[in-house]
């Protein structure tokens, strides 16, 4: 299999030495192998001993809540949750003291990388929303880099984890989700011609990137409260020569005029988000969006895509991987929010866009966290 | 020990998980590195791995090596040592 540290995607990703890339993919390793081969040999457990079980206690079938909870008195889950959990942890761990003992080779590529053909707009008065995680996912310092005055630590740590915590499964340049997405509209919707696109929560832009490589016409631009994460994404952007603007605001109310896009977006950003935000976000949506203009957001699916028993697999992100929001945005009735943010019912749509590195034959299905294909809901303005 | 929510009843299990996964990956990361050295001294027609096995250390380096192996030592077996100096 290709190394990224022997081969880096981008000059910003610096190879480690054999001891830190052997330590940290390690932990990559072993949460690979409890997502693709230990978690689906518990499902079995479930079918077999757990539900019946359940059935018969409460007389009907149990719901996730109920399936979650059963589930944690099984042995065989607990390691799994464990592990899981420290693998999470550590590889992050292991990833983050890379990126610190390569600070100043970064930054002085960084700087010689220079601004690049994007731009970087940072608003230090931005107030950091009360619900963004210090330890989303379990890694330390959050997208903030919260208790590091590194600017570019924190994108960094996140970029290269995402990177090689998935053995490549994204992709090197971690774009599987941005380039599927974007082959689907593209596909579907073969006459929809964007001029100008703003991604909500784009972090370093893994997904935000494949936009304007799609769309090479259009301004493409991305948000986030998170001022680390951009700083880096605009070195990434500029290392990869890749035209994307990067603003620090918060996606419920940005400074851009109403209806001055064709096409907004987000990816993996609202589960992030408390309850009270995304009505925000969807408003703010409508009110961005041109007349015949497209809003969509891409995350896992709502719970009500979902068997009880897979929807009961993500009680371990919501408990134990620092996702707190998940439970409520899961379970959000999407239609009837953007209904209320503005948008017509007969003009939205749910769709489920195949994994491009899927397709092309590069991962299997249970490498992969979504299966194979990633969830979206949007609607047209 | 982190923060995250007891997951078994017995927290030395747990603990034991802890430190059964940190051993792997010092195991993991050892013989990566032996594979490397062997790879590049196979490589420039240095040694193999019959030499390895044969190598007696002088003092100062048996010294060096105690400290790796206790630091190895305090490294997997944290998960199972109360928090603080002592």
């Amino acid at each position: 299999m290709m190394d990224a540290n022997a081969r880096p995607p981008h000059s910003l990703l610096f190879p480690a030495s054999i001891s830190e890339r052997a330590r940290e993919a390690y932990w990559a390793d072993l949460k690979l192998y409890l997502e693709a081969t230990v978690r689906p040999r518990l499902r079995p457990i479930y079918e077999r001993e757990v539900r019946p079980a359940l059935v018969e206690r409460l007389g009907r079938e149990p719901d996730r809540h109920e399936i979650a909870g059963a589930m944690l008195e099984v042995d065989e889950n607990r390691w799994w949750y464990l592990l899981r959990t420290q693998s999470q942890r550590r590889a992050f761990d292991a990833t983050r003291a890379i990126v610190e003992r390569q600070l100043p080779q970064l930054h002085e590529r960084a700087a010689a990388l220079g601004n690049g053909p994007g731009s970087l707009e940072l608003d230090p008065e931005l107030k950091v929303p009360a619900y963004l995680q210090v330890q989303a996912h379990c890694m330390d310092g959050g997208y903030t880099g919260e208790g590091g005055a590194d600017m570019l630590a924190a994108g960094a740590t996140y970029d290269r984890g995402m990177t090689l915590h998935r053995m490549g499964t994204q992709g090197w340049l971690c774009d599987d989700v941005g380039r599927s997405l974007v082959a689907w509209i593209q596909q579907r919707f073969p006459d929809f011609a964007p001029r100008r696109i703003l991604e909500l929560g784009c972090t370093v832009g893994h997904s935000l990137l494949p936009f304007k490589q799609a769309f090479p016409k259009a301004e493409v631009l991305g948000v986030d409260v998170a001022g680390p994460v951009l700083v880096y994404g605009r070195a990434r952007a500029a290392a990869l020569g890749v035209d994307v603007h990067f603003s620090q605001q918060n996606a419920e109310k940005t400074s851009f005029e109403d209806g001055s896009f064709d096409l907004v977006f987000s990816r993996i950003l609202l589960h992030e988000t408390g309850e009270g935000a995304i009505p925000a976000v969807f408003a703010e949506c409508n009110r961005l969006l041109r007349p015949g203009g497209l809003m969509f957001h891409s995350d896992a699916p709502q719970f009500d895509q979902l068997d009880p028993y897979t929807a009961s697999l993500r009680h371990w992100d919501i408990a134990f991987n620092h996702e707190p929001y998940m439970s409520e945005y899961y379970a959000m009735p999407l239609e009837t929010m953007f209904e209320a943010a503005g948008f017509d019912p007969d003009a939205m749509f749910r769709a489920s866009a195949p994994s491009l590195r899927l397709t092309e034959g590069a991962v299997r299905p249970e490498e992969t966290r979504s299966g194979g294909s990633y969830f979206l809901a949007g609607a047209w303005r | 020990m982190t923060d995250q929510p007891q997951i078994f009843a017995d927290p030395n299990l747990e603990r034991l998980g802890l430190a059964l996964s940190a051993l792997v990956a010092e195991v993991s990361i050892l013989s990566e590195r032996m594979a490397a050295v062997l790879a590049l001294a196979e490589e420039r027609g240095l040694f193999g791995e019959a030499d390895v096995e044969a190598y007696l250390p002088d003092d100062a380096r048996s010294h060096k090596w105690q400290q790796a192996r206790q630091a190895l030592i305090a490294n997997v077996f944290q998960p199972l040592v109360p928090e603080g100096d002592g």
